[in-house]
């Protein structure tokens, strides 16, 4: 393209030194994604192999079972809110509680979960272990004894986890988002390893699975099912993607940076010693947990963080555009926050697996990922223009990011298929299909701009929560009072949804 | 840049055609195989719902039956191999028998008796499982021989076959099988033993001394949940055990047992060198009653571990008002471990809100030796400030009295 005056504007030299770069990390990034989700099978399969040998009778009915608090954050939630405590209520396990935190809820959030559960307040004083906001009230149930209510001034999800943790009593907690619902047998399958390693475990992350359409009854899924809407149906492919395809294997190399706030189970001395949930991120779940990876390996002592397939929470997901923006870049703004504050882990041996190769991989593969894509595709197309590459070339490799981005998508849904056939409605298996072609064409580069745009917010430090519309698990949603709610979305951590990086 | 170096050209196209092919052979293999699924369990439904006729006459003695589901395949015969099992728990001995009979002459329990050596770990415990469920006599040597497994679930599963089977031999392979080096193995053995009731304890107790540490363990599980008060020399000889873990089973096991014989020595087992021994100590005093060690429970309420305090708490809650006053004595008292441990306990239990009550209700309706106590509550709280909702609680009450104790 000799009527382009190239030089004077960008060299060439540059622009085919670059345009190797991508190439290269493009390539790096795919074979690492591939290696992941080789790891991954290898987990599950690993997983379900054994999974005959657990007797989950047993595991309820040992005293060897720890018992569990169940911390719930809700702001806002009045329309999911009592779903998500009934189906937690309903849990089949031995000893546990349920700790609903409402963090200054201004709709009706108390007052339906105080109509529903006969709650009354009780003048009981907290334990203060960790500092959180002003706390209103301790409310009790007349009809649940293990279920209490604290009511407390507006501090952000991480101070309500901690307002939580003062009250909770069990040497267990699990961190559950309020507008989630979780199976009734996952808290038996997510302490497993806890029974397993007792000394070892310090936290388990389940998995969270996308539950708009889905039937819920009593607090109870009684059918997946796809969501009709096509943007949360994308999601639930990435959530799939994220968490069979990733967090499998990064648990089995023992790096797993990630354990999704939605759905996770602690050690409660663990968390006290490194004084709870920190606001100095927007992630807290991701922050969380590197910070006690940092602190375990600082105490020299063996210890795990692992990742379980089987528990599920189904949670839901945004439905509008508007939301989701804000949401993924609340993710990645975590991301950057998170290794930002951890920088002094990255490559060093003390810190194991997680420095040497779980915080380098999110920095250069998932944090900048977007950045180099975004590049890559004003590159690409420059070195058309420059005669380096020619149409064909140019048209080859975007078509083979979009497959290798396909074909991890589509492995990831035929695991999900093999392995747990959540989904039993022919149409659903079809449209997931669909959807994880689909999805590489648009959907994925519009959430790679949704991140450098994140970037761009935290170098700037803007900084907004995501306001969502909810709709509340099961059943029709009950005319709303007012005009939406503040919602503390959670998991997929940053970066972990988009996988493929594209030249 | 040279352009063969990124595959430019053929090669590119070669790999896209290659991804593209594998991409649609997931996605048909996906499909073909929930079609092959769904096809199975159709043809399984259809095929059972013919067979269940035939299979309930011959439940019911009925001989053509029997010759009608002679006559049927291969696979409709292993439908018919199901069926029969999950009904075996649920029938009489008659049918049992008739059941056991049946698999017999179609060679299905020579099958399952010969995986029990496959090399496959899922089939030889399949195996094992089933025959758990048979009782089976002649299969005893096998399984015997099964609980040298490599694999801890293969061994497990003989071993509750066995348990099943009773007898001498049943008996000393699971007193073996609890030396297993996996855990759930010892969890699920110690299960199955302390189902075969009290009969099993005299061998436990004999055989104790010469287990390994984590079967000794396991048997001391096993004998303190059967909880016989036979017991209870050997359990009080497992206190004075130089292991840690085996002083805290035995002290739990004393508490359950329930003999006012085991208060002194559970008493002396609050100042044991190991948490555990402390804390199972302090529950098990809760579980007896034993008033006479108040003041030792009180003192553990400062104790260095949670779980003492919080057991020592717990017990003198259980013991009553004088433990309870115990408890409120502590919120005054200088060890703040000791202080959150009472107002937990006291709160969790609902008595600091009986005890406060009075300061909010209606004036009038409160007598002057109400209040006293609930302000002299109130006071010890405020004094340590060791709690931060104690302003949101008169804000919670609206009470103008309140608040005004609370500024003052």
């Amino acid at each position: 393209m000799d009527i382009f005056k190239v030089e004077g504007i960008v060299s060439v030299g540059l622009v085919e030194a670059f345009n190797a770069f991508i190439i290269v990390y493009f390539m790096l990034v795919h074979a690492g994604l591939l290696g992941l989700f080789l790891f991954s099978w290898r987990a599950l399969a690993d997983f379900l192999r054994n999974l005959f040998a657990t007797d989950y009778a047993q595991i309820r009915a040992s005293d060897l079972t720890l018992p569990i608090s169940m911390l719930v954050p809700a702001y806002n939630e009045e329309r999911g809110i009592v779903e998500s405590v009934r189906s937690l209520l309903r849990a089949n396990y031995g000893e546990f509680e349920v700790v609903v935190i409402n963090d200054g809820s201004a709709d009706g959030t108390l007052q339906v979960l105080m109509e529903e559960f006969g709650l009354q307040l009780r003048n009981e004083p907290v334990n203060v272990r960790l500092k959180s906001r002003k706390v209103r009230g301790l409310y009790r149930s007349t009809l649940y004894p293990n279920l209490v209510v604290m009511d407390k001034e507006r501090g952000g999800k991480s101070d309500a986890l901690n307002a939580g943790l003062n009250v909770s009593r069990y040497p267990l907690f699990c961190s559950i988002d309020a507008d989630s619902v979780i199976e009734r047998d996952a808290l038996l399958r997510i302490v497993k390893p806890f029974i397993e390693h007792p000394g070892e475990t310090v936290a388990v992350g389940g998995i969270v699975r996308v539950g708009n359409g889905c039937l819920v009854r009593d607090g109870q899924l009684v059918e997946a099912r796809l969501p009709r809407s096509r943007l949360a149906v994308m999601q639930v492919v990435e959530y799939l993607r994220a968490f069979l395809a990733g967090r499998a294997g990064w648990s089995t190399v023992r790096s797993l940076l990630i354990i999704s706030g939605a759905f996770g189970l602690y050690r409660k001395s663990d968390i006290l010693e490194i004084g709870g949930y920190s606001d100095n991120t927007d992630t807290e779940d991701a922050e969380i947990v590197v910070r006690l990876h940092k602190h375990m390996c600082e105490k020299g002592h063996p210890y795990r963080v692992v990742f379980v397939p089987d528990p599920v929470c189904w949670t839901e997901v945004p439905e509008s555009l508007r939301v989701l923006v804000s949401q993924r870049s609340r993710w990645h703004r975590g991301l950057l926050q998170t290794l930002w504050i951890y920088r002094g882990m990255l490559f060093r041996r003390r810190y194991g697996n997680i420095g040497m190769f779980g915080m380098p991989w999110y920095l250069v593969f998932e944090l900048l990922a977007p950045v180099v894509e975004v590049l890559g595709y004003i590159f690409i197309p420059l070195a058309r223009v420059v005669g380096i590459l020619n149409t064909e070339a140019m048209l080859g490799y975007l078509l083979l990011s979009f497959l290798l981005g396909t074909l991890l998508s589509v492995s990831s849904i035929l695991l999900e298929e093999v392995a747990f056939c959540r989904y039993g409605r022919w149409r659903d298996l079809l449209r997931l299909m669909l959807y994880g072609v689909v999805e590489n064409f648009g959907f994925r580069q519009f959430l790679t701009l949704v991140k450098v745009k994140a970037l761009l917010d935290a170098f700037l430090k803007r900084r907004q929560w995501g306001d969502m519309k909810r709709q509340g698990l099961g059943g029709p949603a009950k005319p709303r009072v007012d005009g939406g709610s503040t919602a503390q979305k959670r998991p997929l951590a940053a970066g972990e949804a988009t996988e493929g990086t594209k030249a | 840049m040279d352009a063969e170096l990124f595959l430019v050209g053929r090669p590119l196209g070669l790999v896209v055609l290659v991804l593209s092919a594998i991409v649609s052979a997931l996605v048909a293999f996906a499909v073909l195989r929930r079609g092959s699924v769904l096809l199975g369990e159709w043809r399984e439904r259809i095929a059972m719902a013919k067979l269940m006729g035939p299979l309930e006459r011959l439940l019911a003695g009925d001989a053509n039956a029997a010759a009608t589901l002679a006559a049927v395949g291969r696979r409709r015969r292993k439908l018919c191999e199901q069926y029969l099992l999950n009904r075996l728990g649920e029938s009489n001995e008659l049918q049992r028998e008739r059941i056991i009979e049946w698999l017999r002459r179609h060679g299905a329990t020579a099958r399952w008796m010969s995986q029990l050596s496959s090399r496959d770990r899922r089939t030889r415990a399949e195996a094992a499982e089933v025959l758990r469920l048979l009782r089976l006599p002649e299969s005893v040597p096998a399984l015997v021989a099964l609980l040298q497994d490599a694999d801890a679930d293969v061994r497990l599963r003989a071993a509750s076959a066995l348990s099943e089977l009773g007898g001498r031999q049943a008996r000393d392979a699971l007193l073996a099988a609890l030396g297993d080096e996996s855990r759930w193995a010892v969890i699920r053995v110690a299960d199955i033993l302390s189902r075969m009731g009290p009969d099993v304890v005299q061998d436990l107790i004999e055989s104790y001394p010469g287990l390994p540490r984590n079967s000794r363990l396991a048997a001391l599980d096993v004998i303190t949940r059967i909880g016989n008060d036979s017991t209870f020399d050997f359990q009080l000889s497992c206190l004075g055990d130089p292991d840690a873990d085996t002083r805290a089973r035995a002290a739990a096991g004393l508490g359950r047992l329930r003999l006012p014989a085991a208060i002194p020595p559970l008493r002396v087992a609050l100042s044991d060198t190991e948490w555990p021994v402390r804390a199972k100590a302090a529950r098990a005093l809760g579980e007896l009653g034993a008033l006479e060690a108040l003041q030792d429970l009180a003192q553990s309420l400062g104790d260095r571990a949670w779980w003492v305090r919080s057991n020592s708490a717990e017990a003198l809650r259980r013991l009553g008002p004088p433990g309870i006053g115990m408890l409120l004595r502590a919120l005054d008292g200088e060890d703040r471990f000791a202080r959150d441990q009472a107002l937990a306990i006291l709160q969790a239990s609902g008595e600091l809100e009986r005890r406060l009550r009075p300061l909010v209700s209606e004036p009038g309706s409160t007598s002057a030796g109400d209040l006293g106590p609930a302000l002299a509550v109130l006071t010890s709280l405020k004094r340590h400030n060791t709690v931060s909702s104690l302003t949101a609680m008169a804000d919670a009450f609206n009470d103008r009295r309140l608040k005004d104790l609370m500024a003052a």
